[in-house]
Parts: C-alpha cells; structure tokens; sequence
C-alpha cells in the first residue's frame, strides 16, 4: 500500500525541498521504493539538490498532457536503485496543471507500486499548493523557529484541515540550540505549543546541508551530520518505528568550560 | 511561427523586443533558381542520374529551414525558452534552466549553461557551436547528451557539436 505525502510550508526557503530530498534519500536507503515529485512547476530545484538535472527529458507536465508515458518521466536515482524524481516543468507555470490531473497522476504512481510517493509543494497558498495537496494522504509542514515561518505554518495547518488533510506532522528545520538556550530563538516547547500539531522531528542549523545541497548529494548520506541524523530519525518515524527526538545539546569542550570560568 | 515564452506563458513576437529576423529563402535571395539548375544541368549532361542529384542537391540548399534564420540579442535567464522553426544565431549566454529549440543548427556567441536542442524535428545533420560550452544537456536530432562533470568545470574554447556514427561529438573549433 502506497501512501503520498505532502511536503508543504507556507513560507518560502525554510527547506521544503531539502527535507523532500533527503526523506526520500532516507527511505530509500532504508530499502523502500520511493517516487519524488517535485510539484514546483516553473521554479523547480529538487532535480538541482538530487543532482539529477541533466537527465531530464521529460517532466510532470509532458506526463500530464500526455506528451509521455509516466515511466519515461520517472528519472532513476544515481545512487539508490528505488528512488525516482519526477521533475517538474521549468517553462512553464503553476496553471499547466490542474489538482484534478494531480490527483490522477498519484493515482497512477500508486499503480507503479511505490511504497512512498513524496511531493515537494511550492511556497504559498495558490495554485501551486492546490495542486501539490491534491492528491496527498498525508501532510509534513515543515518550519523554522521565526515568527514568520511559524505564523505561515499555521495558516498552512488550517488549509490543509479545510482540504480534510487531519492531523499533520511538523518539521522544526534549523534550530540553533545555543540561541534557544540564550533565550534569543523559539524553542521547540514555543513551537509546538502554537501550533498543536505533533512533531515528527527537529533538524539543527548545519553547515553540511549547505555543502551537501550545494554538491547535489542529500545530507541524509553523511554519517557525522547531526543534520543527516535528525533526517535519518524522520525517515525511521515515517517508517512507525518509535524513536525518540535526539538531543541537540552540544558537548561541553575544555575550552568552553575554562571560557565559562573567565567569564564569571 | 517565432514563439518566446516567459513566465506568464504569454507569446510575444520576437520583432517586438528589438530582435530581427533574416530569410535567406529561394524568393529573398536574389538568386535566380533557374539559372544554377540549369548552368548544373549542362555540367551534367551525360549522366542523367548525376543530374538528378545535383539538381536535388541544389533544391535542398535552397530550400533548407536552416536557411532562415533567427538572431536573438540577450540573455536566455532561467525559465525562458527560444523555440524557432529553422536556426538560431544568440547573441548572449543560455543559463541553466533556459532552453533553445531549433529546426536547424545552433550558434551561441556567449556561455551554453542551459539545455540546446539543435535540429528538434529529427535532423541529425545540425550542429551547435558556442564560444563556451557547458550545457546542462545538449540534444541534436533524436540524440541526448550530457556532459562529465571535469568538461563542465574545464577549460573555456570555442566548440562545436555534431553527430557522427549515431553519436554527439564535441570538437574544439
């Protein structure tokens, strides 16, 4: 049984579509075949974090207007024999499709025996985000510790509840723990408190999703990326396994406790 | 038949953005069609077969859509596409993410960062040439490439792309 998952966030550049890549990585390295639709029509960037751009011939749009069969769309991950992209048209715009040949394009993804199929949803709550929702079973909004991205989740939670998509997962992408502990960033107490939905995971602010998004290689791969594990915790909960959230809280080196002692 | 699509999908014509477009057809170039078919015809006035395929020969340089071309000043950024019913001669950089298709051959005096697909309806006798070629992908006729990634980060020539045996050759120029 295949289950189609969302990927949405209201606001722009809180990492929808990293977190839609390294997910599928993630699952896919768990032994699970996975399709990634990028529904970013116009603004595609999945194909450029997979690294899989210069294999597109076709793309959801051909595969909608029946310019292509489905399987000649689907591009072949590198490096994991189970994940598939579907890559979204570039010149083209968020109009070429309608949420009723999303959903029927699902339905066929669901007939090729996925076990996951994953939807990068563009930003906003246009077009684009209907179409994106469509055909969904299940919804991850993702979102970092700002006010704005927080007040744009919720407003994403309550269109997704009028579209009968219930009870959504949260993503808490790039938490700095060092500011929450200051007290100069929303902790994930703060956020969760907000917004009500259960989390299914937290990411910390790293360095290696930067250099691994810039290398078109998900984070998820790297074993020493605090980042690639929090991934990795997400795809495990996906899977229903009951994993705990792992703790962000740096060790304390030698150097910072003499720093501490100075500074008394 | 000159169609250039941006965001909101809207097709302008290409005269309108101050491009200019010049045909090198049977009836512009001045050149009296009958004169050379029949100055060909005296040459091969024994073999009549060779006849026939001079004359075949000179209707095809004549009638080629690669005959008509296109010229394009500017940047093709990100999202644009640049279709045209015969060649195409761009006076600036295709970026990622920007395509050109052409009926027949492919000129680019700048970067080739995007997708070019030269001879789109089949003709694998087309070519692509660019001062820097770095596509993300390069289509001649039915035939798709790409590019390893040390030729994307090398050297800057000018190049050209051709089809030999079935198969995309790029040779510096």
């Amino acid at each position: 049984m295949s289950e189609v998952i969302v990927i949405t966030s209201g606001k722009g550049g809180v990492g929808k579509t990293t977190t839609t890549a390294n997910i599928g990585c993630g699952l896919a390295m768990s032994g699970k075949k996975v399709a990634l639709v990028d529904a970013d029509i116009g603004l595609r960037n999945l194909d450029v974090v997979m690294g899989l751009e210069n294999r597109i011939v076709y793309d959801l749009v051909d595969v909608v207007e029946g310019n292509c069969k489905l399987k000649q769309a689907l591009i072949k991950d590198k490096r994991y024999s189970g994940l598939y992209l579907l890559p979204a048209a570039q010149t083209r715009d968020k109009d070429a499709v309608s949420p009723e040949q999303m959903q029927k394009l699902c339905e066929n993804l669901k007939e090729e025996e996925f076990d996951y199929i994953i939807i990068d949803c563009p930003a906003g709550i246009e077009q684009g985000f209907k179409n994106a929702i469509a055909g969904a079973d299940r919804a991850l909004v993702v979102t970092t510790p700002e006010v704005s991205a927080v007040r744009d989740a919720d407003r994403i939670i309550g269109l997704l509840e009028a579209n009968e998509l219930n009870n959504p997962s949260l993503i808490l992408n790039r938490l700095r723990i060092d500011m929450v502990e200051k007290g100069e960033m929303m902790s994930i107490d703060d956020v969760t408190e907000i917004l009500a939905v259960d989390i299914i995971g937290v990411v910390p602010d790293d360095e290696a999703i930067v250099i691994q998004t810039n290398k078109g290689e998900p984070a998820v791969t790297v074993e020493t990326s605090k980042a690639g594990q929090a991934y990795r915790n997400i795809t495990r909960r996906i899977l229903g396994e009951d994993v705990p959230l792992m703790e962000l809280k740096n060790e304390e080196t030698f150097i910072d406790k003499l720093k501490k002692l100075f500074h008394r | 038949m000159i169609t250039f699509e941006n965001d909101n999908q809207e097709k302008k014509s290409l005269k309108d953005e101050g491009d200019f477009e010049i045909e090198v057809g049977v009836a512009e170039s001045g050149v009296p069609v009958g004169e050379i078919v029949e100055a060909a015809d005296e040459a091969a006035k024994e073999d009549t077969s060779k006849k026939e395929e001079i004359r075949e020969e000179i209707e095809n340089v004549f009638s080629m859509d690669e005959n008509v071309t296109l010229f394009h000043k500017g940047n093709l950024r990100n999202g644009t596409s640049l279709e045209y019913d015969g060649s195409v001669v761009l006076l600036g950089d295709v970026n990622p993410g920007a395509q050109i298709k052409a009926r027949g051959n492919i000129l680019v005096l700048g970067a080739i960062k995007g997708t070019v697909h030269a001879g789109c309806l089949g003709d694998r006798d087309a070519f692509v040439f660019a001062l820097n070629m770095k596509p993300v992908q390069l289509r001649i006729g039915d035939i798709i490439t790409r590019f390893p990634e040390e030729v994307l980060k090398g050297e800057i020539f000018p190049e050209y792309a051709y089809i030999e045996d079935g198969r995309i050759y790029v040779s510096e120029f």
